[in-house]
């Protein structure tokens, strides 16, 4: 076990390093390729003829005059920490996990990232719970009496709920629970920390609304895994024991069916790190993806390379625990 | 392997009162195509000690016979029909919470393949004490031990060792063994076997058989062993039921079946059994055709389609006239048209020497 | 101006980073506009009515206190008076900063400058190359300090510091005042020479290297906006961060800010009503939250939960809700203004050097239905030539190419452009435009169903909003190099001069080869001399020569001048548009709030 987490650890390393590179490359492979100076990529237009002062000293400033993999280099380095100086404010000291400075948004990529993860983080395991319980709970039912009332219901609401995209249900939700009925106070975050209720009640519709497609993925995938596994010989060997109806859902039933789930939720998870854009602009909500497509529009690089190794992270460890969990799950798998 | 051995005569079963009766079940599944008869009219007997073979091709009813008297198919759209005695109680129209209570504790089943059997995520010592816990309100120390002692009375080494592990950690053998262990942990009445050996090779065979009978011999329990292979039942099994298309077509004690069999189904049986004790004359002859189907099963005698004998009774009864099961000789009965006396006579003629 | 909305219904064609300039409906006499307002009945007393505010301050009210409540989509580019480039972001920037000269009306279509930090307009040499001011006696910070001419000269000086102050436009001071070429900032090189600027104690004079009668109109952008010298806004908030804790001059100052969620602006008690004739604050707290999802905006606004909304104007849902029902409508305003939506026509691209090819794409349009795809009247009206109401030299008569009654496109004066272009039978172009396209394609088909009907076949060329400006259309080489043709753009200027509209978009010798807004390449002697003799005011006759000059090109095809629509509270008194600034967004500083 210990080698296996090992062995999967270093390809864990490796993948994160990769994905560095790559986006790295990509961030200087673009103004190569449509002959720009990637300053116009930080500041926008920037009404300096190429070679005069003014272009020279922007140029400087965010290093884009030392040899590509000396970038690099200092962006790898930099990670384990660094002072940053522009010669002119006082200088930053930037701690590991040090992924660069945005001279966009005046602030370290870090202190950005850090205050957009508990709003994305929140968002995605209170969604996460949701999806899940909804959705194995629908699925069991359905896939306990395919072809019942239960089974269409569930289906029926299912598929509506597969087809009907955030940026829909979002607004609709906020129409109803908000502009209409009052219930819920208006959208954006607030801190667990500072008032729970409050992050409660501003997290419920972001959750819903999230956790509504994806709990519908989920209903359809248990319903499927759990018909599959009713009809095994081992379902038949515990009723043939005499065991009672829920323990044989529940502990031999569920539990099959619901390892497999286990990997494609990792995954899930892992990728809606990066993915709340949709769900994080219709709450007003400050977390990773409202960064990331705020960078993007403001073509503010390092943020967009910080945010892209963290969601990278994300969902390389949520692979990796899927692995973990799998094989802790999953006795057959060999470690 | 010998089908005139007989199986060990135990002297308190010829003496116990029927223990398990069953009449005229039906079982009956409706489908989107028709009604599927799996068992359609099935009437057997068993005393405590005794064993019982139940013979058959693929499709001829016997699992679903099975499965019926533990009444796995309660709860799913089957309709069942007829009667189980189990002890004196009709198991038929109990609830499937009443049926709970009886499964495992009075009657046991083993299933044919013991790897998709068992359940991959837990091991084999857990899955055996649930048994033992879902009946007997003991601590889980007390199962635990309950399970090293049935592993090892069913002969795992080293049962303490590998009560913990996991059914993808034992061979095909040792599963079975385990699947028997399970199905005894509880003491039951009847075990039904089902299939137990088909997974397995041929000394093992001879091993999970031979445990079975000791098993029996040791619990006074009754025994019903499915099995498509004539020479298991020869080798096991006191009394056997032919069946064919989900009726039965002859049944008999296995000496009088095996010795003189009346049923051209039986005869096709035997005549693609591989014999040991003898040297093989000519190649194995199996049953030319298909089973019949169960949704329409042809009028006149099921076996019709595929019987090479329907010329030896008059006019076309076979293809018209459903045969009864009738006794031929004590406790010796045969479904067919043919007049016990040229069912005899084709047998000693025209079969017996090819056999 | 950086422009940072989108335009009515959804429908600019050149979304994001166009530039556009604000500007009020008045110019309206083309007709065309449902627009009820345009002529000033002049009466102070009225109260609501679609677009009531555009051209003057409705609800006029004394009564002081309480919180203005504004939201916005987006947070400003910068908080930095000498960083921020964005419109709607000039606007607030009126809310705390101040500057020597400064818009005194910022409504209806002429916008006048007054002083405000000065005494008087300033004294200028007859050449245009000093300006002298004299500032105000008793004007303090935020933080009591005294305002000093040091401290406008330290924020110009801030302009030179590429590096660190980027984003707004302090190069137009770059480019006029009289620096050493090595000059780099103050963080690099120290104080400017007073060859450059000279200051006394209570007056400061800037020397340009070149004439610029337009020099007052730069003072009134919040890039000179005074910046307490060397210290600015404290110890960790020098240069790159000054954005986090600008210093306020001006009546309110910032309370607190939280990039990308909200800016709290509370009274500034060391300023003095006494020392400033612009503004006349009623309201206590000023309070700008921003929320990312646009369509939430305007429920709070039909709520009434929120005042006005400042980036850009209302979405298609509520902008229809408020055409159709009177009393949505009576809260709405829909101010025209100098912005311009055209076509730069490439003519480094073969057939399109031939200017009879241009002029037959310029008959050929249809911006009738290119207006109705865009909104509608509330989108903007038709536009024959370049220059916008608002700019000097706006002229709604001149239509060189007339396209006929409906402007639906002049096919037999197009077909005979084609003839004397040689290509009687049409040509093959590219038409390039941003996605996502805010029309959903519905622009391009206009345009290629249009010019279809002579003959000019056109494919699509398109990349993202964010390369647009920058890399695809603002790159010559680019353009001649994938065949451009056709360059959908759209741009408002950033002071409604002549110089401020046109020079980055028109001028042949400002061409640049990377980031270049002239997306056409037009070098036209004539418009070049105008725009190069920046020594001398610029005249109604000068603009019109301009506008003239450069429609002969046809390289400058406009379709539309745009409009925006926005929405007020009931509750905002004393509220008027800014069109000099805010692209018609209300001019919150004078607001008062009752209740």
């Amino acid at each position: 076990m210990i080698r296996f987490i090992l062995v999967r650890f270093a390809g864990m390393i490796l993948v994160v390093f990769i994905v560095s590179v790559l986006t790295f490359g990509i961030f200087q492979l673009a103004p190569l390729l449509s002959h720009t100076s990637p300053v116009y990529y930080y500041t926008g237009k920037v009404p300096y003829p190429p070679g005069s002062p003014q272009l020279q000293a922007l140029i400087h400033r965010f290093g884009f005059d030392q040899p590509i993999p000396v970038q690099y280099w200092q962006f790898l380095t930099g990670i384990f920490g660094k002072t940053i100086t522009d010669g002119t404010s006082a200088p930053v000291q930037c701690p590991f996990p040090c992924f660069g400075y945005s001279f966009r948004q005046n602030d370290l990529v870090s202190t950005l990232i850090g205050n957009a993860w508990p709003v994305t983080l929140s968002l995605c395991i209170g969604a996460a719970i949701l999806w899940l319980v909804g959705g194995v709970l629908v699925g069991t039912f359905s896939g306990l009496k395919p072809g019942s009332f239960v089974d269409r219901a569930g289906m029926t609401g299912a598929l509506a709920a597969v087809s009907l995209p955030i940026f829909f249900t979002g607004p609709v939700l906020l129409l109803l629970f908000v502009y209409t009925l009052g219930w819920l106070p208006g959208t954006g975050y607030v801190p667990l920390t500072t008032d729970p209720l409050g992050w409660f009640e501003s997290m419920l519709l972001p959750w819903v609304s999230l956790a509504f497609i994806f709990a519908a993925l989920y209903a359809r995938l248990t319903r499927s895994n759990m018909i599959e596994t009713m009809g095994e010989d081992y379902i038949r060997t515990a009723r043939a024991k005499g065991l009672d109806r829920r323990t044989i859902v529940v502990k031999h039933g569920l539990r099959a069916a619901l390892t497999p789930i286990v990997t494609i939720f990792g995954i899930d998870f892992g990728t809606l790190i990066g993915s709340t854009v949709i769900t994080e602009s219709v709450f007003n909500l400050r977390g990773l993806g409202y960064l990331s497509i705020q960078s993007v529009r403001q073509q503010d690089l390092p943020v967009i390379l910080g945010v892209t190794i963290v969601a990278a992270v994300a969902l390389v460890i949520a692979n990796f625990i899927v692995d973990v969990l799998y094989a802790v799950i999953d006795p057959r798998v060999t470690v | 392997m010998a089908s005139t051995t007989p199986a060990p005569a135990v002297a308190t079963a010829r003496d116990a009162e029927l223990f398990l009766s069953v009449e005229d079940l039906k079982v009956h599944f409706p489908t989107e195509d028709g009604l599927v008869k799996s068992v359609d009219g099935l009437s057997f007997e068993l005393r405590r000690g005794e064993i019982l073979g139940i013979v058959g091709e693929s499709g001829s009813g016997k699992s679903v016979t099975a499965q019926a008297i533990l009444g796995l198919h309660k709860g799913s759209r089957a309709r069942i029909s007829g009667h189980i005695w189990l002890d004196g109680r009709d198991l038929v129209p109990l609830s499937d919470e009443e049926m709970r209570g009886v499964r495992g504790s009075e009657i046991a089943m083993i299933f044919q393949d013991p790897l998709s059997s068992l359940h991959p995520f837990y091991t084999i010592g857990d899955q055996i004490a649930e048994a033992y816990r879902v009946h007997n309100k003991v601590s889980a120390r007390e199962a635990r031990a309950r399970t090293i002692e049935m592993l090892e009375k069913v002969g795992i080494p080293n049962a303490p060792g590998r009560v913990d592990d996991y059914p993808h950690q034992f061979s095909g053998g040792m599963r079975q063994r385990a699947m028997i262990a399970m199905a005894l942990i509880c003491q039951p009445k009847l075990l039904i076997a089902d299939e137990p050996t088909t997974a397995l090779d041929v000394t093992v065979q001879a091993q999970i058989l031979e445990l079975i009978k000791d098993l029996r011999d040791e619990l006074n329990s009754a025994v019903i062993l499915i099995t498509h292979d004539l020479g298991v039942v020869a080798e096991t099994c006191d009394h056997v039921v032919v069946m064919y298309g989900g009726q039965c077509v002859e049944k008999g004690s296995v000496d009088d079946v095996f010795e003189l069999p009346e049923m051209p189904y039986t005869w096709g049986l035997l005549g693609s059994m591989p014999r040991m004790d003898r040297v093989r004359q000519e190649r194995l002859t199996p049953i030319p055709g298909q089973p019949p189907s169960l949704i329409n099963v042809p009028t006149g005698c099921v076996f019709n389609t595929r019987c090479r004998f329907s010329d030896h009774v008059e006019g076309r009864r076979c293809f018209t006239e459903h045969p009864q099961l009738l006794p031929t000789a004590p406790g010796h009965e045969v479904r067919c048209h043919i007049e016990p006396e040229e069912r005899r006579r084709l047998f000693e003629l025209e079969i017996k020497p090819k056999l | 101006m950086r422009f940072k909305r989108r335009t009515l219904a959804a429908a600019s064609v050149a979304l994001a980073g166009a530039m556009l300039l604000a500007g009020c409906s008045g110019g309206g006499s083309k007709g065309g506009t449902s627009n009820g307002s345009n002529g000033s009945n002049g009466g102070s007393a009225v109260t609501n009515g679609f677009s009531a505010a555009v051209d003057k301050a409705i609800n006029p009210s004394t009564k002081k206190g309480g919180t203005l409540k504004l939201l916005s989509s987006s947070d400003c580019d910068s908080w930095d008076p000498a960083r921020t480039y964005y419109g709607w972001c000039l606007n607030m920037q009126r809310v705390f900063s101040r500057t020597l000269i400064n818009y005194s009306k910022v409504d209806g279509t002429k916008f006048t400058l007054a002083p405000d930090l000065a005494t008087d307009m300033g004294q200028h040499n007859a050449n245009y190359t000093e300006f002298t001011y004299k500032l105000k006696s008793g004007l303090k910070y935020s933080d009591g300090k005294p305002i000093t001419p040091e401290d406008i000269k330290y924020a110009v000086e801030r302009s030179y510091a590429t590096d660190v102050i980027t984003g707004g436009p302090g190069f137009y001071f770059v480019n006029v005042i009289n620096a050493p070429k090595s000059y780099k900032g103050p963080y690099k090189s120290g104080d400017l020479p007073a060859s450059a600027i000279s200051t006394t104690s209570d007056s400061i004079t800037f020397h340009l290297k070149q004439p610029f009668a337009d020099f007052n109109y730069l003072l009134a952008l919040p890039t000179s906006a005074p910046v307490p010298s060397k210290v600015e806004g404290g110890s960790g908030f020098v240069g790159a961060t000054y954005t986090k804790h600008p210093v306020s001059s001006g009546p309110f100052q910032i309370q607190s800010y939280t990039p990308q969620k909200s800016i709290v602006f509370t009274r500034n008690k060391y300023w003095s009503q006494s020392t400033d004739t612009i503004r006349k604050p009623l309201v206590d707290e000023i309070d700008l939250t921003v929320d990312s999802n646009s369509d939430d905006i305007d429920q709070q606004l039909k709520s009434g939960a929120a005042d006005a909304r400042m980036e850009q104007g209302v979405n298609p849902t509520f902008q229809s809700a408020i055409l159709t029902q009177p009393k949505y409508k009576a809260q709405a305003d829909n101010p025209a203004g100098p912005t311009t939506r055209y076509y730069a026509i490439a003519s480094s691209v073969k057939p399109l050097d031939n200017v009879h090819c241009r002029r037959a794409i310029a008959y050929a349009l249809n911006k009738s239905a290119s207006l109705a795809i865009a909104g509608g009247p509330a989108a903007g009206q038709i536009a024959n030539s370049a220059t916008p109401p608002g700019i000097p030299g706006y002229e709604p008569s001149y239509n060189p190419y007339p396209d006929g009654k409906d402007n639906t496109g002049n096919i037999p004066a197009a077909k005979k452009e084609l003839q004397q272009c040689g290509q009687p039978n049409g040509f093959s172009t590219k038409v390039a435009y941003a996605t996502p396209d805010a029309t959903n394609g519905k622009g391009f088909a206009n345009i290629k169903s249009a010019l279809g009907r002579v003959g000019i076949q056109v494919t699509p060329a398109t990349t993202s909003a964010e390369n647009y400006y920058s890399t695809f259309v603002g790159s010559p080489a680019n353009v001649k190099n994938q065949g451009l043709g056709i360059i959908t753009a759209g741009w408002g200027a950033d002071f409604p001069t002549l110089y401020g509209f046109y020079q980055n978009i028109v001028n042949g010798s400002a061409i640049l080869p990377e980031g270049n807004s002239n997306y056409a390449s037009i070098n036209d002697p004539t418009v070049n001399k105008i725009l190069n003799n920046t020594g001398q005011p610029v005249t109604d006759a000068l603009g019109k020569q301009l506008n003239h000059a450069l429609m002969d090109t046809a390289q400058f095809i406009p379709t539309r001048y745009s409009k925006d629509l926005w929405y007020r509270s009931t509750r905002m008194t004393n509220v008027t548009c800014n069109n000099a600034l805010g692209f018609g967004a209300y001019d919150v500083v004078n607001v008062g709030v009752m209740k």
